[in-house]
């Protein structure tokens, strides 16, 4: 499950036509994409903004990727759904709110795979974010693979130990959670110390305004595709709307 | 015995981890070396089932492992793993030591008995109520391998055993594996410490992209300059200096008289 999650959600350098855009093209896409799903009531409304992220995902080069990310996320979809029928009694809209949370997953997930950390740094630093903030975000998710690799080594050891995590009742399982938590927790505050500690050495914070290294332009792919794209953003945002 | 027949393991993402490896290990030491990626943890995590074949089978004690949950083949093969000190959690040395044996089914007599027994084997009786989180890293790593010794599994698998060790620890860590091959256990050791390595003379298994290189003696496989090359280790120091020694006149005539004469040399010098 882990690697699961890893493949389905984070970036890996790709020969993929999104990532010859702007980061801040995606950045819109992607809040387009998250409206366009979150808001219709309807099954079939639902299910555009859906075709629309799987379609990315297919021109993109990241379908199979992304395909993980839905099947994980189906899982959740579907209790989300069962719990919205067990309220409304409207199997057509609870498969329809399923749907939306897929499509919600689905135009995240699009833009992890495609947007490298210093690419968000990027567009972060554009709209103007606080510094730290940034950094606190970007380590955050450069961290994700690491903590992933971390909890991986933990269990492996545990089970070693003769841990049976799936054994016992609720509450058995629950306890069995603490040699898996206590090491984790205490592993990220020993990684946090280390990067304060390299940072600090590396005189983070010592100038205000640091410059970078790549500076963000819009290119002509960028302006073709704001032409086609948002137009056809323009009309599937109507038809939500309408219906 | 341990036993790996046409093992082909491939990871989730397509990458190879094992390639037809068949091979028999028993009891006395055993090391297996490598370059990076060639395959040894792959390898030693078949062993007690944290990872099971895709093609192939793995046998240990006749069990095969894709009939037995991890639990039940750990009982019978320890693994120390690289980064061991990150599994510590407990309050106390003692607890630490405990828990595996609880989750084994030892009785509460017995648990006492042998966390005493380990701990007084690593000197580590004064840390008994001390947090392991507290210990310094070598400290930590004694620990850990007192976590996997208390329940006397018939094999001991030591990843790296003597990384971040001063002199000291690593001449108890060799000590206990030679007490422990003379206690008719298996011990397997993937390192690339070659010097310590040397002094215990194992069985030398060589490892390249997933793949079995070479299996024999320490003397021929730490003398062969392919197998060094694609394993990327350095020659143990006495054999480099014997084979050194063949291109210019020497009164040894042959290396092997070179490298037991030195032997000796540097045991009566310690």
């Amino acid at each position: 499950m882990l690697g699961w999650i890893r493949e389905a959600f984070l970036f890996t350098s790709s020969n993929s036509p999104l990532r010859k855009l702007d980061p801040r093209i995606r950045v819109l896409l992607t809040i387009e994409l998250f409206t366009l799903s979150a808001l219709p009531n309807v099954f079939v409304m639902a299910a555009i903004p859906l075709a629309i992220v799987l379609m990315l995902g297919l021109i993109g080069n990241v379908f199979s990727k992304l395909l993980k990310a839905m099947i994980f996320a189906g899982i959740f979809s579907i209790i989300i759904g069962a719990i919205d029928f067990y309220v409304n009694t409207d199997p057509i809209r609870a498969i329809g709110v399923s749907v939306r949370f897929l499509g919600i997953i689905g135009s995240f997930s699009i833009f992890f795979l495609t947007t490298s950390p210093d690419e968000l740094g990027s567009v972060m630093k554009r709209f103007r974010f606080p510094r730290d903030i940034i950094f606190a975000f970007l380590t955050a998710m450069r961290f994700v693979p690491v903590l992933l690799l971390d909890i991986s080594q933990i269990i492996d050891a545990q089970r070693s130990r003769g841990l049976e995590i799936q054994k016992g009742n609720i509450v058995g399982r629950v306890n069995k959670l603490f040699p898996l938590v206590v090491p984790m927790v205490s592993l990220v505050l020993e990684r946090s110390n280390h990067l304060a500690e390299a940072m600090e050495s590396r005189a983070y914070g010592s100038v205000k305004q640091v410059s970078a290294f790549k500076e963000l332009r819009f290119r002509p792919v960028d302006r073709i595709f704001l032409a086609i794209s948002t137009p056809l953003m323009v009309l599937a945002f109507y038809f939500v709307l309408k219906f | 015995m341990i036993s790996f027949q046409s093992v082909g393991f491939v990871f989730q993402n397509g990458t190879r981890g094992l390639n037809d490896v068949t091979l028999e290990i028993g009891e006395g030491i055993t090391a297996i070396i490598g370059a990076n990626g060639a395959g040894k943890t792959t390898l030693i995590k078949h062993m007690n089932g944290l990872l099971v074949p895709k093609r192939g089978n793995v046998f240990v004690n006749g069990q095969n492992t894709k009939d037995a949950t991890i639990a039940q083949l750990s009982r019978m093969v320890g693994i120390l793993f690289q980064n061991s000190e990150r599994q510590l959690f407990s309050d106390t040395v003692g607890d630490e030591i405990s828990y595996g044996l609880r989750n084994f089914g030892f009785r509460d007599d017995q648990v006492e008995a042998k966390v005493d027994e380990v701990l007084s084997i690593f000197d580590l009786s004064d840390y008994r109520d001390k947090s392991p989180l507290t210990l310094s890293g070598g400290e930590k790593k004694l620990v850990c391998l007192a976590v996997v010794l208390a329940w006397e599994p018939d094999f001991l698998v030591l990843d790296e055993p003597t990384i971040g060790q001063d002199r000291i620890n690593k001449e108890r860590i060799e000590s206990l594996v030679r007490f422990l091959a003379s206690k008719r256990k298996g011990i397997i050791i993937i390192s690339h410490d070659v010097e310590f390595l040397w002094n215990l003379q194992p069985r030398v298994i060589a490892m390249s992209n997933g793949s079995i290189l070479a299996d024999g003696k320490a003397s021929h496989i730490f003398s062969n300059k392919r197998i060094i090359h694609k394993t990327r280790i350095v020659m143990p120091q006495l054999l480099e200096l014997s084979t050194l020694l063949e291109t210019v006149s020497n009164p040894f005539s042959s290396r092997d008289q070179a490298v037991n004469y030195l032997t000796g040399l540097m045991n009566k010098s310690s």
